[in-house]
């Protein structure tokens, strides 16, 4: 269709036109995306926990123990013991658990927790998928052969049993810094694990994009292998790369509050929303619930808003809904 | 032009196989993409190189610029054997030799600004420098008729004959001697076409181009080439100068071509010419001797040496190009037409 | 308004001022603004025009095979043998479709179901419309495949999309349309995806199907060479609306708008050689952003060589791709309707006379 093409008899004047800048396809979508009312208000509700978990990360780096503002440890107040939800007071706002500490800051720590191990995990494994992807759909023969074994390696083996066995190995391991056996595990644990659905969904479309006209003009331009992929490949398969990021999250998320529950997750004592629904589950028979529906109407909200932008995204993003 | 004529590209022996996964038995099949293609075209000349899908027609323009791997032949450039070329070499040699694509959609990356696709050449062989690369886009885009105020612009923005524009600004930009034209029209409106092949013309004249010219349409060719190959599965079965080719074609696949052509006066052409039966057969298991004679109307009609339908010789003969003895730049591959 | 040829009732489609609008976010697109023609029995009309011109758009209105929304059919009417079309419900419109309509397309890989044979495919069109037993259906199948000149027909029956060629891909296309001897045949596009050699064929076939079965065809094409070579009537659109309205002959001795006389003039030939070709200068306009008055005037020869002639008070300059230039005024301001010039030939020009005299006038803006 021409519908986009641009147009020249709109104003008067024999005037050389102004050099304007086009709009790109990432503004397209974006603009597609803005108008997108669903979208926008999951971008909210993500927002807010971003905003949430901002706070309880500042919450812990201003906490002191002994004198100022009591850390969350400190709070320990066996009086204040399973008090229900109620409005007197903003620290007993969703009630308080065994240890007579705020469920609701409990809440706001355990968001902490789960967005950052959802942006962690997947900073290891978008990169990695992309990369794995992009070079095994482009090069082919050998390349293609040894990635392909590796993802379908990995597919075989049950996650859960790969993240337990990692968990045990690195039990108490630092390198570099890093807690291996704690949560700087969980991050590459489930980084690692996660990397293989992008890496497939970039292979097959880099491997369309590799016989497009474009990418055989830039090799009769005479662009090299590694130019013609970062300039040419990647950035058409790069909104792959976004999708997989926002519904990773999600995976990751879920995983951690999977493993947090069976204990092999964040270290014992740390709030997560995994431990505090393994905490909570012994407690439900005594009629106290809502450290379990804190954790999990928590949850639930973000995966939801998560799950909904992710699909949205991908709608914005997808260069074949163009022009309809 | 005469046989004296200076030649800037010279291909010889051509042959590009694709291979193919074979049945369960793994058994190694190719498709024969070309087949030993000799090809000459002067300089600043335009050869055009005609054929339906599957000729192999695109395969050659490919493998010249080695796009594609050629399996054997040569291919000289101005006396350089382009084939045995180092890849460093090679990339020096792309500015040289260029392409235009026919998918005006699919030829421009849409993450790009025109700007940049234009520029991408002088980028990559330095032809200016840096702060000399813009302005030289810019003189590039108003040669093709765009105003360069659309640099910043993206490819998704502009029209079927803008795009293609787009496209010969960035092959012109290498400086090349030779453009491959890989059906430059084919994909574009009646009303554009024009505008692209006239200049595509004015591009030659002013820069002393020589083109090879990729298209299926007998109508453009006709009128924008000044000698012409037609290919049937893989191999050239006649090359003659335009003139000798349109008004005296002589091999059959070449006629049937010509009388196929729709012209544009009503009820001519409907039913009163003989159509050629079937399609072309698959360039996987190519017909033994010559590749068009289970179509061919010659190997069968009034021919007393095949009363039981096809000639022996024409199915157990690999026919060569032979020149017609009156005209040494007409020459085709049918044994039945040879004088 | 045009009723050539043929009296109101004797077409058999008869279409009268259709309008399809599509309403997207960027704005009302008026994909087809008011069309009117008709197609006759037993003959070949052809919609003949450039891309995005529309001629695509009013051919799938017929069927309502449009995304609806965005696209909606505004106004007008569609008989088909006397029958309200726009009128029928979603139900009656399917028996409509592959019964009394039938139609091609242009793309014969992407229009048949991969994981299906031919055969199977053409029966269950003929058991959809006619309550037939399954070896009934498998023989008429049969029958449809040997009609369009597919060989060893029973065979072909059995094969899979995949394993025919393009043109045999068509034919099968072709017998599936024919499935429930439709009175009329849509083809989009029939033969641009196709083989010079295999096009002459296809193109035979759909004539001598037209005679055997008096098969009434809308023939949609941008290439000038396939009308020439296959329809009785014409109708040349541009920018959403019919521009020339008349025979074949007519059309390709005599062109009478601006368009279609620079159309032909911009059109390599065979037999024409090394002559530089003229050419419409400019593209064709966004349907966001139609010009003013006739749609035509800013790439318009006839215009520039009219106003040349006028008084200066009458003409106004306007803006175009390729450059200022005068032309009438009512030409940049007035929507010239379509109306017959000559006994069985219309068009939708202010000034088609001064164009059929100064027919070939030299281009003299050449784009470059």
């Amino acid at each position: 269709m021409t519908m986009d093409a641009i147009q020249h008899q709109t104003s008067a004047g024999g005037a050389e036109p102004v050099a304007q800048r086009g709009a790109s396809l990432w503004a397209d979508a974006r603009r597609r995306l803005a108008r997108d009312r669903w979208a926008m208000l999951c971008l909210g509700i993500i927002a807010f926990y971003v905003l949430l978990a901002l706070g309880g990360a500042m919450y812990e780096a201003l906490a002191a123990p002994e004198g100022g503002i009591p850390t969350f440890e400190e709070t320990i107040n066996f009086d204040q013991s399973y008090r229900p939800p109620s409005l007197d007071s903003l620290r007993n706002l969703l009630g308080t658990d065994w240890a007579g500490r705020s469920v609701l800051l409990k809440t706001v720590l355990g968001a902490k927790v789960s967005l950052t191990v959802g942006l962690m995990s997947n900073l290891i494994a978008v990169p990695l998928g992309l990369m794995l992807g992009a070079a095994a759909g482009y090069f082919g023969r050998r390349t293609d052969a040894v990635i392909v074994w590796l993802y379908s390696t990995m597919a075989s083996v049950p996650g859960i049993v790969l993240l337990i066995a990692m968990k045990y190995a690195f039990k108490n391991v630092t390198f570099l810094g890093l807690n291996l056996g704690g949560i700087h595990g969980l991050y590459i644990a489930l980084g690692v694990t996660a990397w293989v659905g992008t890496c497939r969904y970039v292979r097959a479309e880099v491997m369309k994009v590799r016989e497009l006209e474009y990418v055989l003009a830039a090799r009769a331009v005479g662009r090299g292998n590694v130019m013609i992929l970062l300039r040419h490949v990647l950035p058409n398969v790069l909104h792959l790369g976004i999708i997989s990021f926002s519904l990773g999250v999600v995976g990751a998320i879920t995983a951690e509050v999977t493993l947090s529950y069976l204990g092999l997750g964040v270290e014992v004592g740390m709030p997560s929303w995994g431990t505090m629904i393994d905490g909570a589950r012994m407690e439900l028979h005594a009629g106290r619930w809502w450290e379990l529906a804190s954790a999990v109407g928590a949850m639930f909200l973000l995966v939801l808003a998560l799950n909904i932008f992710g699909d949205r995204l991908r709608d914005a993003l997808d260069p074949r809904l163009k022009n309809v | 032009m005469t046989p004296g004529d200076d030649i800037l590209l010279s291909v010889r022996g051509l042959r590009t196989y694709f291979p193919i996964r074979g049945g369960l038995l793994g058994s190694k099949k190719f498709v024969r993409a070309v087949d030993g293609v000799d090809l000459d075209i002067p300089r600043g000349a335009t050869l055009g190189l005609v054929g339906e899908s599957g000729s192999g027609k695109t395969t050659v323009g490919r493998s010249i610029l080695r796009l594609v791997h050629a399996n054997a032949g040569k291919v000289i450039f101005d006396g350089v054997d382009v084939l045995s070329l180092a890849p460093g070499r090679m990339r020096d040699m792309r500015c040289r030799m260029q392409m235009i694509f026919q998918d005006p959609f699919g030829s421009l990356n849409p993450r790009m600004t025109v700007g940049d696709i234009v520029a991408e050449p002088l980028a990559v062989h330095r032809v200016v420098r840096r702060p000399e690369r813009r302005m030289r886009t810019a003189q590039l885009l108003d040669r093709v008729g765009l105003s360069p105020a659309y640099m910043q612009r993206y490819p998704h923005e502009f029209s079927g004959g803008q795009r293609q524009r787009i496209g010969i600004a960035r092959a012109l930009a290498a400086q090349p001697a030779f453009i491959i034209c890989d059906e430059p029209v084919s994909a574009l409106d009646v009303s554009i076409q024009a505008q692209i092949l006239n200049l595509l013309k004015d591009l030659q004249d002013e820069l002393g181009l020589t083109y090879l010219f990729i298209a299926h349409n007998l109508a453009v060719v006709e009128h924008f080439c000044d000698r012409i190959a037609v290919m049937y599965l893989g191999k050239i079965v006649e090359t003659a100068p335009r003139d000798a080719l349109y008004n005296n074609p002589r091999h059959p696949y070449t006629q049937a071509l010509l009388a196929a052509a729709p012209s544009c006066t009503p009820g001519d052409g409907g039913g009163n010419c003989k159509r050629l039966e079937g399609e072309t057969p698959s360039p996987v298991n190519p017909p033994s001797g010559c590749a068009f004679h289970p179509r061919c109307p010659l190997t069968r009609v009034g021919n007393e040496l095949a009363p039981l339908g096809v000639d022996e010789r024409c199915s157990k003969i690999t026919p060569q190009l032979a020149a017609l003895a009156d005209d040494p730049l007409h020459a085709h591959s049918c044994i039945l037409s040879r004088d | 308004m045009m009723g050539m040829n043929t009296q109101p009732g004797d077409a058999l489609l008869e279409i009268r001022d259709l309008r399809t609008h599509f309403f997207t976010d960027d704005g009302v697109v008026k994909a087809v603004d008011g069309v009117s023609f008709s197609v006759p029995r037993g003959k070949t009309f052809a919609l003949v025009g450039e891309s995005g011109c529309g001629k695509s758009v009013t051919a799938f209105s017929i069927l309502r095979l449009l995304p609806m929304p965005p696209a909606r059919i505004v106004s007008g009417s569609i008989h088909l043998d006397g029958r309200d079309l726009l009128g029928l419900s979603p139900g009656q419109m399917r028996q409509v479709r592959g019964g009394q309509v039938g139609m091609i397309f242009q793309e014969p890989m992407s229009s048949l179901n991969p994981v299906f044979t031919c055969g199977s495919q053409i029966a269950e069109a003929v058991m959809l419309h006619a309550r037939t037993s399954a070896r009934e259906a498998r023989r008429r199948a049969i029958d449809l495949l040997a009609k369009v000149g597919i060989p060893e027909p029973a065979q072909r029956f059995g094969e899979y999309p995949h394993q025919l060629s393009g043109g045999m891909r068509q034919r099968v296309m072709i017998a599936m349309a024919l499935s429930c001897s439709p009175r009329l045949l849509i083809a989009d596009e029939p033969t641009t995806a196709l083989d010079v050699t295999t096009q002459a064929q296809i193109l035979d076939l759909l004539g001598d199907l037209q005679e055997r079965e008096n098969l009434g065809i809308l023939l949609i094409t941008h290439d000038l060479a396939v009308v020439a070579q296959t329809a009785h009537v014409v109708g040349v659109m541009y920018a959403s609306k019919i521009v020339e309205l008349t025979s074949a002959a007519d059309l390709f001795s005599r062109a009478l708008h601006p368009y279609t006389q620079g159309l032909f003039r911009s059109l390599p030939r065979l037999g024409v050689r090394g002559r530089r070709l003229e050419t419409l200068g400019g593209s064709v306009p966004n349907p966001l952003n139609f010009p003013t008055g006739c749609k035509f005037h800013p790439r318009c020869a006839t215009a520039r060589m009219v106003a040349r002639t006028m008084n200066e008070s009458d003409t106004v300059v306007v803006t175009t791709e390729t450059g200022p230039v005068r032309v009438p005024a009512r030409c940049a301001s007035q929507e010239p309707p379509l109306r017959q010039e000559q006994p069985g030939h219309s068009v939708a020009c202010w000034h088609a006379r001064a164009a059929d005299q100064a027919d070939a006038p030299p281009a003299e803006e050449e784009q470059q």
